[in-house]
């Protein structure tokens, strides 16, 4: 378990990039802390196997307080709390396999048995083919990969990543994300995830916190804080291109249904027209932003729809019966 | 410009002293080179990683007085450097005349360039990826040797041929001292023999020294570079 109290960092400038954080991270969570640019997300994450030393507060890993640590003790340390970054942080001048053997180098496993194990986890993410290529001739979305083997090689108890999906296009995203779900599943590893995308924290994150500003703005479940968000952070982050509290709070008789497409599925159907047609509930679109890609849709669409919690049930199964993820949003005042 | 006879006196010379002249040449520049590199190598990583936001920050003076000490080094004419340092060439070598005593103020005059040079290629190492050994628990030794060096390599290496041939150019001026090689026949027989001809020669054989060096340091840089495809 990760509990991270009362946590501040104040820079030489002035500058405080986070201010009394508190969080509780369980083991084998997928933890999602998102944010926009200069909320503190990267200063948040560095803290955590501090890279950064916080001003004030304390970061407990299992009891052990970080802080209190001496330099050879938090390296040790840190071998559990793994890292991928967005720009991946491959060294160039190596190939995958000793990219990936770098942190057992560094542990002091022999070169032979760093090999061994750098193969599998290769394996593991898929890339055991590029074993011997260098990162210049690889893909982002194949870096990443060995990046993510390269974090598993120490068997560590958290993976720390830190937009790492935020150079990839979406369908490369999508793919990087499944297998940092189905490596949460295998090894039970606690991840943390550090995004501007919602995409990414509603496809797989457990949880969230919204940072804004320094503070934690809202924290809880996902699916409870981006189908009610409360505060102006979380408003902002569910609708991207401008929120606008008048235009929603002003309507009082409708009731709101917000629409995700991630990408799994692929919808050539026109669900908002044949919604009308099929099963007689017609909605009005809010807002929308969604773009397709190589015929897959991603994105967000909110709806409004009359006052009737019938009628939002009728729409939210026929959401759910042609496979997208609709939920009700309580957006009222 | 030149009669048959000189040409013939010129081509004798070069026929029975080039040989040696060349090697010593050779030997001096690449031994020097060594040595300014053990020295410059350490002297340079300090100069990154003692920095105040580097891996293994030293003291505020201590850091100025690196910097300082390199500096003044730096300043000095190669051609004083070799007087400077005459003492300490009595020391090391037992004497302070010929090949191997010019090996000793090349080196002193060397390794501050060679620091300042190895200090620019490891600044050249993206940031985060040094982060990202801090973040796997590496020591700061261990980000130097696995980290730091391997990714500044080609660069270290286009470097260190920039050195060797300042290195070489150098050693061409020991020969004020005694020093053996090419720079001696150009100046005792082109300087105060005037026979300009065995003086271009030399030159000619320098230049191509260099022009090797240079290509094959290069060359391998370039080939040792994983970045490129």
């Amino acid at each position: 378990m990760i509990r991270i109290n009362n946590l501040s960092k104040i820079y030489n400038n002035d500058i405080e990039a986070i201010k009394d954080i508190s969080l509780t991270i369980n083991d084998g969570d997928i933890y999602g802390i998102i944010g926009l640019s200069g909320a503190g997300k990267s200063t948040l994450v560095r803290c955590i196997n501090l890279l950064e030393k916080p001003t004030s507060g304390t970061i407990e890993i299992d009891g052990v307080d970080l802080i209190k640590l001496n330099e050879k003790q938090l390296r040790e340390k840190r071998k559990e709390i793994s890292m991928i970054f967005q720009s991946f942080n491959l060294l160039n001048q190596k190939n995958c396999l000793d990219n990936v053997c770098l942190p057992l180098t560094i542990s002091k496993v022999s070169k032979k048995e760093a090999e061994k194990r750098a193969l599998e986890l290769l394996e593991v993410v898929g890339i055991k083919d590029k074993a011997y290529a260098y990162p210049s001739q690889l893909s982002g979305g194949q870096k990443q990969r060995v990046a993510i083997a390269r974090a598993l090689a120490t068997n560590p108890r958290v993976l720390l990543c830190d937009e790492a999906t935020s150079a990839l296009d979406p369908t490369t995203t999508a793919q990087i994300l499944q297998l940092l779900k189905d490596i949460n599943q295998k090894f039970n590893i606690t991840i943390i995830i550090i995004t501007h995308q919602m995409s990414v924290v509603e496809s797989i994150c457990k949880n969230v916190a919204i940072l804004d500003d320094g503070f934690v703005a809202e924290k809880g479940e996902v699916r409870s804080v981006f189908s009610n968000p409360q505060s102006i952070a979380a408003k902002r982050l569910v609708f991207p291109e401008g929120y606008d509290d008048k235009l929603i709070t002003s309507n009082k008789d409708v009731k709101f249904i917000r629409v995700v497409f991630d990408g799994d599925i692929a919808t050539s159907k026109p669900l908002v027209a044949s919604m009308a047609v099929e099963i007689d509930v017609v909605a009005s679109i809010v807002y929308a932003s969604t773009k397709s890609i190589g015929g897959v849709t991603y994105g967000s669409l909110l709806l409004s729809v009359d006052n009737d919690d019938e009628i939002v049930k009728k729409a939210l199964d026929y959401f759910t019966k042609n496979e997208v993820s609709a939920k009700e949003v309580f957006l009222n005042v | 410009m030149f009669s048959i006879e000189k040409i013939k006196e010129a081509l004798e010379i070069v026929i029975n002293q080039f040989p040696l002249a060349l090697w010593e040449t050779i030997y001096v520049t690449l031994i020097a080179t060594l040595f300014a590199t053990i020295i410059g190598l350490p002297l340079g990583v300090i100069l990154v990683t003692g920095k105040k936001d580097g891996i293994k920050p030293l003291p505020n003076w201590l850091n100025s007085f690196i910097d300082l000490f390199i500096n003044i080094l730096r300043s000095i004419p190669f051609l004083i450097v070799m007087i400077l340092v005459f003492p300490l060439t009595r020391l090391i070598v037992g004497t302070t005349v010929g090949t191997v005593a010019s090996i000793v103020p090349l080196v002193i005059a060397s390794f501050p360039f060679i620091a300042r040079l190895v200090e620019s290629s490891l600044k050249e190492v993206d940031p985060n990826i040094v982060e990202m050994a801090q973040s796997i628990g590496a020591t700061p030794l261990q980000i130097v040797t696995k980290v730091m060096l391997p990714e500044a390599f080609p660069s270290l290496l286009q470097n260190l041929t920039i050195a060797t041939t300042t290195i070489l150019g150098y050693s061409a001026m020991s020969g004020i001292i005694g020093g053996g090689g090419l720079g001696k026949i150009a100046i005792n027989y082109g300087y105060y023999r005037y026979k300009y001809l065995i003086m271009l020669f030399a030159v000619i054989v320098l230049v191509l020294l260099v022009q090797i060096f240079q290509s094959v340091g290069s060359f391998v840089a370039t080939k040792s570079d994983k970045r490129l495809k």
